[in-house]
């Protein structure tokens, strides 16, 4: 794995894996105070979401909220507990919640989410489900996105589900793997 | 349901590498809200398309200043790019208007037009010396919205050898770099963000943001 390096003085990031900086500068530019993410992986995207939040102001009352059952392996390779581990050692001045839940029957008890990333199961029932479980908790201008959106059949489920849920007022961008995304109040 | 991009423009633009710089120069503008986009430099018209196809999702109707100093560019692929530019903006519905002249001069011939119209997003991509970069930077500032981005591009270059690219400042840091940094010593307001793709797979110029953090 590549571990994502950044220099916090400079922010220069230079690791850059796929998606990171885009992820990274729109919690930046929407000023996120609540993040929730579905889906641990290999943490990448967690780490970069805490890393984002800690460099804007008063970071200890920003939070991240990820959801993932922390047993066994991500991709069959990531030792999830492992992975959990080296976030956490990382003591970003951000708030981290893991809950160790499935984000289909999640139930959130958290102030109103500003960003919603959606990488757990990519299938249209789970992302179905996982929209149902957190859209009444979305702040008004909220961002949603799901990961890989466009390109292989497995991966037209989250676009498929964003199709019905959104009644086709949303963004696929295409780059890469793909990424559905949604601005509330459109 | 917005597909992004819809004009798949070369082969080496679709590349994989390119794709998170392209997803937030499309994205920021929408995010903006952005109203007027500047850039300086049309090149081959990649991040012109990019902005044009951005601002065709907002509702009113928006602009894009592109600042050029040459007349007239051509592309092996498009043939005259702002002959190719200006049918797309056509077909989107967004205004662009391509300024020709050195972009520090031009930008302050027009400015009865920022008195009514100031720039939501500014995207730094002509003459890459550290000089020009930071007198665009100075020269534009004044015109910004309270809410604008800059960005900047060619920052960082993995394969540098310091032989062929003339506006390599050292070692991987440009020029770019150099003169962004310079510009926020004394905007300390503006805070920077630069990415690269440092691991050797891909010769991924890099991008600098500057925003100013709540």
């Amino acid at each position: 794995m590549k571990d994502l390096l950044y220099d916090l003085k400079k922010q220069t990031f230079y690791g850059f894996p796929e998606y990171d900086y885009f992820l990274y500068m729109l919690s930046i530019l929407t000023n996120a105070h609540t993040i929730v993410e579905t889906g641990l992986g290999r943490g990448d995207s967690t780490e970069i979401f805490l890393s984002s939040l800690s460099n804007l102001s008063n970071p200890e009352q920003r939070h991240l909220y990820t959801y993932e059952i922390v047993l066994g392996k991500s991709y069959g390779v990531f030792d999830k507990q492992e992975t959990v581990d080296r976030v956490k050692s990382k003591n970003y001045p951000s708030n981290w919640h893991l809950i160790n839940q499935d984000s289909t029957k999640a139930t959130y008890d958290g102030s109103l989410i500003d960003i919603l990333f959606l990488d757990a199961d990519h299938d249209y029932h789970s992302v179905i489900q996982e929209l149902q479980a957190f859209v009444s908790h979305l702040n008004k201008r909220a961002i949603i996105m799901s990961d890989d959106a466009y390109g292989s059949n497995e991966q037209q489920g989250p676009d498929k589900a964003f199709q019905e849920f959104f009644k086709g007022n949303y963004i696929l961008l295409k780059g890469g793997k793909g990424l559905a995304i949604k601005q509330m109040g459109e | 349901m917005s597909e992004f991009p819809q004009f798949p423009i070369t082969e080496t633009f679709e590349k994989d590498e390119y794709g998170s710089y392209r997803n937030l120069m499309f994205m920021l503008p929408i995010l903006l809200d952005a109203n007027v986009i500047a850039e300086t430099g049309l090149g081959h018209g990649h991040s012109t398309r990019i902005f044009l196809e951005s601002l065709s999702q907002l509702s009113k109707p928006r602009a894009l200043f592109t600042f050029e100093i040459l007349p007239t560019t051509t592309d092996e692929h498009i043939g005259d790019i702002p002959t190719n530019i200006k049918q797309i903006a056509e077909n989107l519905g967004v205004q662009w208007n391509l300024i020709t002249g050195r972009s520090i001069e031009t930008v302050m011939q027009i400015q009865k037009i920022w008195e009514l119209f100031s720039i939501d997003f500014l995207y730094i991509d002509s003459a890459h010396e550290y000089d020009n970069v930071l007198a665009e930077l100075n020269t534009f500032r004044p015109f910004l919205s309270d809410k604008a981005v800059i960005m900047g591009d060619d920052v960082w270059l993995p394969y540098h050898d310091g032989s062929n690219v003339t506006y390599a400042h050292g070692k991987n840091p440009t020029d770019v770099y150099y003169a962004f940094q310079k510009f926020v010593e004394g905007h300390p307001q503006w805070k920077s963000f630069t990415f690269t793709n440092n691991d050797g797979k891909f010769n991924n110029a890099g991008k600098i943001l500057l925003v100013r953090t709540k």
